[in-house]
């Protein structure tokens, strides 16, 4: 080799930008297996989308390397994602994580070990949620939201796996009482209709199978979607249920005006985070340039593709797939996040929850 | 519900479907013949192989094996002495001495119909319950579930039986261990001391396996031979058995209500339900003198209730989504792999799969005792195989169960730390069965705990509901342990909470 190495790294960047099908990418992944860590149970939200993509992507990545899903579970997503962050960061390891577990990564929940400034987004997927109310608010719509009378109860399984819909109550600054102990939203949806509960957020797919029969038989009613964020800090409708107000939305109905403070500020932090990264598959962002490469490319192809896009369809209910710049929008997102409003969510989560975070 | 009746009577007519309902009926079969193996067991060794199955198959499958377990556990309580299973140990009591006298199948003869028309009154009073499920599962609120749980932990004087203190320390124990891992009502890990592999607590599969199959491995290994002595025969008397049944009919309606109604009860487990009917069919008896000697009724009576047992525990199962028995904490693990939420909601927009159990519970219940009779010669040769040559498999498939559960190492430790345990406790006496209730009910006491305070204040304390469960548990207590003396007297104190123990 007499070529000196500035000039090895220039050409390097050069094939790369020209050809997507180039030879060095293809040599990467040639012959090779990825393993893509789902660190929740088979069957789950996460599982689901993680083996959508493991089933489709490795026909798209030169190479046509072999791409196995494998469930490692264990403590809510804590033992997958540590056997993930401390294996080889050579691009033939990938993690599956919901929206919530890169949260908790974000916030730095004690015991997890998972970074997420290390890590780059190979896809991602959205999911919305939204809020309902039992009948026994008796009020009629959901501007009325504030006159509550009564215990606002809310059922918590994990805070911070409930992060969006308490960040929602407190930028109402409802005063509502938490009911600790229950297994996963499905609970607390039981508890909802018996009534015991009377505010109760759901997955936009699942108030949609479950919520909706309620609220025919008048049981409940809708308050207000989570919904999305726009690069300007605009509420955006939930895709998947249009017709539903979003919470800053109704926030304005309720006082004339948008929301503002610390609250609003996390809102618009969680509702992005949780709700665009509902599946996201990770790679180390120091594994090798060809590898990233080749998956981006991987993934490009995949979602032209129509058989994948048939798939997902049945799968996302209602979302768009987030390729190519939506991720670098995540990624910036993520950086831009206010320390302080991070510091807000922490303490707010310590002080009502006893959640212990690591600051990193 | 009449469509959906039929509508899951189609569904599970597709030949795949039967015949993963007669692969469970086989496998469950098989489980139950094998000591300390039961339907928990079988369950827990064929739920990795269920990803991604057809829902309605995977279904059909842990049915079948729910459904013949109790069946077939009667072949080692009737042939050798020893319970099958933890829900036949009352049928050694007769069943055996019966044998003994050369009239083992008329005493198989009598269980199997029993068993076949006991099953079959579970899954008919699972359907009587249909219609009325949605108001019971409304009226049903967090502080009634906790009363109910608790009526779980007040069956462990009844599940200790002649050895209540042993019993209530394991049943302490069980309640500690089930604490070990993330709190249920507070994000903090409990004794794990950061340990990650103790944040999710510890797997009910491995902990069943540790406290139930290992020992029972360990023992049957340590004695040699095969796990039946040589006897002169099964002899004849088939029909004279099935006659049994018949000419006892009401005494078989009358054990298999009593089975359903105990089996509602979550946590009551399995291993009671046998002793409780047995205990009752000897106190209501006109003539006690042949009990313990080989009266054909001391079979038929825990017969008929354990099989019909099963419609029982899916009652809180699916809806309340409250495991009625530690084999449906698995069945409840197997649903949300198929994505299905047990709850009311099932029972309003799913009714079709709802009958997909009933009729799966039925038929398998029909399928496993006629297999059960005519293949009895053969399959009663099974228990003549020197167990050196079964404990091999057993033992691979019990390992590979335990290890299915998070493939992490601790998943081997635990399953030896638990299989010390359950076989120390066996060698002390201690009733291994009230430590899986304290275990399993553990954390479901505690999280209806805090719901009730947390919602309703101590308000809770005065609903109508909850006052008659805690005068019904009050009753289980006082007339568990009275009935349990009054049985304790009789022939059964040999064999009492572990029947095993009469074979060593």
């Amino acid at each position: 080799m007499t070529m000196n190495a500035p000039h090895l790294r220039t050409l390097v960047a050069a094939t790369l930008a020209a050809s997507l099908a180039l030879p060095v990418a293809a040599e990467y992944y040639e012959g090779q297996t990825i393993r893509i860590v789902i660190p929740f149970s088979a069957g789950g939200g996460t599982d689901t989308f993680g083996r959508l993509i493991a089933t489709h992507l490795g026909q798209h990545i030169p190479g046509n390397p072999t791409v196995i899903a494998e469930n490692a579970t264990g403590a809510g997503g804590l033992m997958g994602s540590n056997e993930f962050f401390r294996s080889e960061r050579d691009g033939l390891t990938l993690l599956t994580a919901s929206g919530h577990l890169n949260l908790r990564a974000f916030l730095g929940l004690e015991g997890l070990e998972l970074d997420l400034n290390d890590l780059e987004p190979v896809v991602a997927a959205p999911m919305g949620h939204i809020t309902a109310l039992h009948s026994n608010a008796n009020i009629s719509e959901a501007t009325e939201l504030m006159g509550i009378e009564g215990r606002i109860t809310k059922g918590i399984t994990d805070p911070v796996g409930l992060i969006e819909s308490i960040v929602a109550l407190e930028m109402f600054g409802l005063e509502y009482r938490p009911v600790p102990g229950f297994g996963g939203r499905g609970d607390t949806r039981l508890a909802f209709e018996r009534g015991e509960l009377m505010v109760n957020t759901q997955s936009t797919p699942a108030f949609n199978a479950s919520v909706v029969p309620l609220i025919e038989e008048g049981t409940a009613m809708a308050a207000y979607a989570i919904g999305f964020i726009d690069a300007d800090g605009n509420p955006v409708r939930d895709p998947a249920a249009p017709d539903i107000l979003t919470a800053p939305e109704l926030y304005e109905q309720i006082h004339g005006e948008m929301p503002s403070g610390e609250a609003w500020e996390a809102y618009k932090v969680v509702a992005n985070l949780v709700q665009n990264t509902r599946g996201t598959i990770w790679v180390f962002d120091d594994a090798p340039e060809e590898a990233r490469a080749a998956l981006r490319a991987g993934v490009d192809a995949m979602v032209m593709d129509d058989a994948f896009q048939a798939a997902a369809a049945d799968i996302l209910e209602g979302y768009e797939i987030i390729s190519g710049e939506g991720l670098d929008q995540i990624k910036a997102e993520l950086d831009a996040a206010p320390t302080e409003i991070l510091d807000w969510l922490r303490d707010m989560m310590t002080e009502k929850f006893e959640v212990t975070f690591t600051q990193r | 519900m009449w469509d959906s009746m039929i509508a899951g009577f189609m569904m599970l007519m597709d030949p795949f479907r039967m015949s993963m309902l007669m692969l469970g009926v086989a496998i469950g079969i098989l489980v139950g013949i094998l000591p300390g193996l039961g339907g928990l067991m079988g369950m827990a060794l064929v739920l990795p192989f269920l990803f991604g199955m057809d829902p309605y198959a995977g279904i059909a499958i842990l049915i079948g094996i729910a459904a013949a377990v109790p069946s077939a556990d009667t072949f080692p309580s009737v042939l050798m002495g020893i319970p099958g299973s933890s829900g036949s140990q009352a049928t050694v009591m007769d069943g055996y001495p019966m044998a003994r006298k050369g009239e083992a199948a008329r005493a198989l003869g009598a269980a199997f119909s029993a068993s076949m028309i006991g099953g079959v009154l579970g899954a008919l009073a699972l359907t009587a319950l249909v219609p009325f499920a949605r108001p019971i599962v409304l009226m049903f609120g967090a502080p009634e579930l906790l009363m109910l749980t608790i009526l779980g932990l007040s069956m462990v004087g009844v599940l200790s039986g002649n050895r209540p203190v042993l019993g209530i320390i394991a049943a302490c124990v069980g309640l500690l261990l089930g604490m070990v891992g993330g709190a249920p009502a507070a994000p903090e890990y409990r004794w794990a001391y950061g340990v990650v592999y103790l944040f999710d607590g510890f797997s009910l599969v491995i902990v069943a396996l540790g406290l139930f199959a290992l020992p029972e491995i360990i023992d049957l290994l340590a004695k040699g031979g095969s796990i039946a002595r040589r006897q002169p025969g099964l002899g004849t008397g088939w029909m004279d058995g099935v006659r049994d049944t018949l000419s006892n009919k009401w005494l078989v309606v009358r054990h298999s209500v009593i089975g359903v109604t105990v089996g509602a009860i979550p946590g009551m487990g399995s291993s009671i339900i046998d002793w409780l009917n047995y205990g009752y069919v000897v106190t209501r008896a006109k003539n006690k003198s042949q009990f313990g000697k080989g009266d054909v009724r001391g079979v038929i009576a825990p017969e008929a209730a354990n099989n019909a047992r099963e419609g029982g525990v899916l009652m809180p199962t699916l809806l309340f989504g409250v495991p009625g028995s530690s084999a449906m904490a698995l069945f409840l693990g197997a649903l949300l792999i198929f994505g299905i939420q047990p709850g009311p909601s099932l029972l309003r927009d799913d009714l079709d799969l709802v009958f997909v159990i009933i009729w799966s519970l039925a038929i398998a219940n029909i399928f496993g005792t006629l297999i059960c009779l005519m293949l009895s010669r053969p399959i009663s040769r099974l228990t003549f195989v020197p167990f050196r040559y079964i404990a091999p498999v057993v033992l691979c498939i019990v390992i590979l169960g335990a290890w299915q559960e998070t493939r992490h190492l601790g998943d081997l430790l635990t399953l030896a730390a638990f299989g010390l345990l359950g076989w120390t406790m066996k060698r002390i006496g201690m009733p291994r069965p009230p430590l899986l209730v304290g275990f399993i009910l553990s954390a479901l006491v505690e999280r209806y705990l805090w719901m009730s305070y947390s919602i309703y204040d101590w308000e809770w304390v005065t609903r109508p509901l909850v006052m008659v469960i805690a005068a019904l548990c009050v009753v289980l207590v006082l007339g568990g342990t009275v009935m349990k003396a009054r049985v304790a007297r009789g022939a059964v104190e040999r064999a009492a909470t572990e029947g095993t123990r009469h074979a060593d």
